[in-house]
């Protein structure tokens, strides 16, 4: 009987020092700023608490803990390095929020005032990657803009139901409404049809071929060279290509927009860069690549590889048949007018028709991916003729 | 053998390959794993079967959306690289197409195959 009365007395006691250390972790972790830390501190404390205590600890979890706040930048830019900063900044915290801590978070679009179509299509691709790799678990939600066009964007884009943000509201605005999203794994030329056809009806066949060539070259590109190795960041290993153990990811996102007699495209991969692709493979091809480099004198930053790559488009055997869409697009804008841009890790190359001018810089930041943008001016073949 | 699709009537012997109506309009990709109308495919599932048949193909270009550069190299240089077509098969496919330079780009593809072949 003592002996009995003995050990209820020690488990009543260890009770209360469950309890307390408990209580005591609550509050080190509330005051603690590793919100994963408290998140899984409070998944796990539930035992000895009162219901009372409980619910309010259910209610702080949903309210405080549960989604991590996570302010959006206010511009969605790639170009500027201030807005560039910060929206990879916003993008890199995503991340490891999500896919290191496990952490869902809740972004803040109220001082978001301008999306660009670049930094606008980076965010998705990654936004797509978080929600892919989280496996049906909702880790990002949102908080609509006070923006009436950004708020347009976001829906028209379809960021909002990715982000489970219910809306509905018209989309009004001209500079949203004539986006068009397409995304996907595999070389599917049916997806550029509408772009190219259109193009096809407004200039000469060689013309919309090429820009046809262009588009599914850089999805052949995103589909195997682009996903051969780590990218660097959060996101977890995907080794990939014709040989690889896995199958190639290959994933690209891609906006296009006909308004004004302009035609617009960006397309994203978010693979390992020109620089890294261009690098990796047969010691020979590489070799060659170093040589043609050199050879122009072009230096080794990101932005000269993008470059060089331009430069190999001119060559067609099989292993240096790299940058041939790049070099093709170029072709169409040489021909046609307009402008593109493309964004590879750190660097960026810009290529201007009208006084033919290409310039290249590097930031101190990267994408990690590659974005390629270009706008084309479209006549119709009545204002030709 | 290049033949413009205005100014060659085609043999009245040879298979007929029309890309766009026996494989895809959006012909796209290099390996099968890039796509379902990949180089890869059309070369061996289309364009291999009819030369070793040992007649002659005349091969019709137009009516697709476009080529990706990498459909074509892979497509007509894997003919060479991959089949080890001599350039007596290779001579039995007569191309047609209304642009000049798309069968000019293919002949380029193949000849550095060959080229290559030889060096190694």
């Amino acid at each position: 009987m003592c002996a009995l009365g003995f050990m209820k007395k020690t488990r009543a006691k260890n009770r209360r020092s469950i309890a307390s250390a408990s209580r005591k972790r609550y509050r080190r972790a509330l005051k603690s700023k590793n919100v994963a830390a408290n998140h899984r501190f409070l998944v796990s404390a539930s035992p000895g608490q009162s219901r009372c205590r409980k619910r309010k600890w259910q209610r702080l979890r949903r309210s405080r803990l549960t989604f991590f706040p996570l302010i959006a930048p206010e511009i969605f830019g790639l170009i500027y390095p201030e807005s560039r900063a910060r929206l990879l900044r916003f993008l890199r915290e995503l991340k490891r929020l999500t896919l290191q801590a496990r952490q869902p978070v809740r972004v803040d679009f109220r001082n978001t005032s301008r999306m660009f179509p670049e930094g606008t299509l980076l965010f998705a691709a990654e936004l797509d990657e978080v929600l892919r790799m989280s496996r049906g678990r909702r880790l990002v939600r949102c908080w609509g803009p006070r923006d009436d066009v950004v708020y347009q964007v976001l829906q028209h884009l379809g960021l909002f139901s990715k982000m489970g943000y219910a809306s509905s509201a018209p989309v009004t605005s001209e500079s949203v409404f004539y986006w068009r999203v397409s995304s996907g794994q595999e070389v599917l030329g049916r997806l550029v049809e509408p772009v190219v056809d259109y193009y096809k009806d407004h200039s000469s066949a060689a013309e919309s071929r090429k820009l046809y060539d262009g588009l599914v070259e850089a999805m052949t590109n995103s589909r195997q060279h682009a996903y051969t190795q780590p990218r660097g960041d959060f996101a977890p290993v995907t080794i990939g290509g014709k040989r690889g153990k896995h199958k190639a990811q290959g994933r690209w996102w891609m906006y296009s927009q006909l308004k004004d007699g302009k035609l617009s495209v960006s397309f994203c991969d978010l693979g390992i860069g020109i620089k890294r692709s261009l690098l990796d493979g047969k010691t020979w091809v590489t070799d060659f690549i170093e040589k043609t480099r050199v050879a122009l004198g072009i230096g080794s930053a990101d932005s000269d590889y993008i470059r060089t790559a331009f430069e190999l488009g001119k060559s067609r055997t099989r292993e240096q048949n790299r940058g041939k869409g790049l070099r093709d697009l170029k072709t169409v804008i040489e021909a046609v007018g307009g402008w593109f841009r493309v964004l590879s890790n750190q660097g960026l190359y810009r290529y201007t028709a009208k006084d033919n001018r290409e310039t290249k810089s590097d930031f101190t930041d990267s994408i990690f991916g590659t974005v390629i943008s270009w706008q084309v001016p479209v006549a119709s073949k009545e204002d030709a003729t | 053998m290049i033949h413009n699709t205005s100014s060659a009537a085609a043999s009245s012997t040879a298979v007929r390959i029309s890309i766009a109506s026996d494989f895809s309009r959006y012909p796209a990709g290099r390996f099968k794993t890039d796509g379902p109308f990949s180089g890869e495919r059309f070369r061996d599932e289309v364009l291999v079967p009819r030369l070793k048949e040992g007649k002659k193909v005349d091969l019709y270009l137009d009516g697709t959306l476009g080529y990706g550069s990498s459909f074509l190299e892979e497509a007509f240089g894997g003919l060479v690289r991959v089949h080890g077509l001599d350039s007596e098969v290779i001579d039995r496919l007569a191309i047609y197409s209304s642009d000049a330079s798309l069968a000019v780009e293919i002949k380029k593809y193949i000849d550095d195959a060959v080229r290559l072949k030889k060096q190694r």
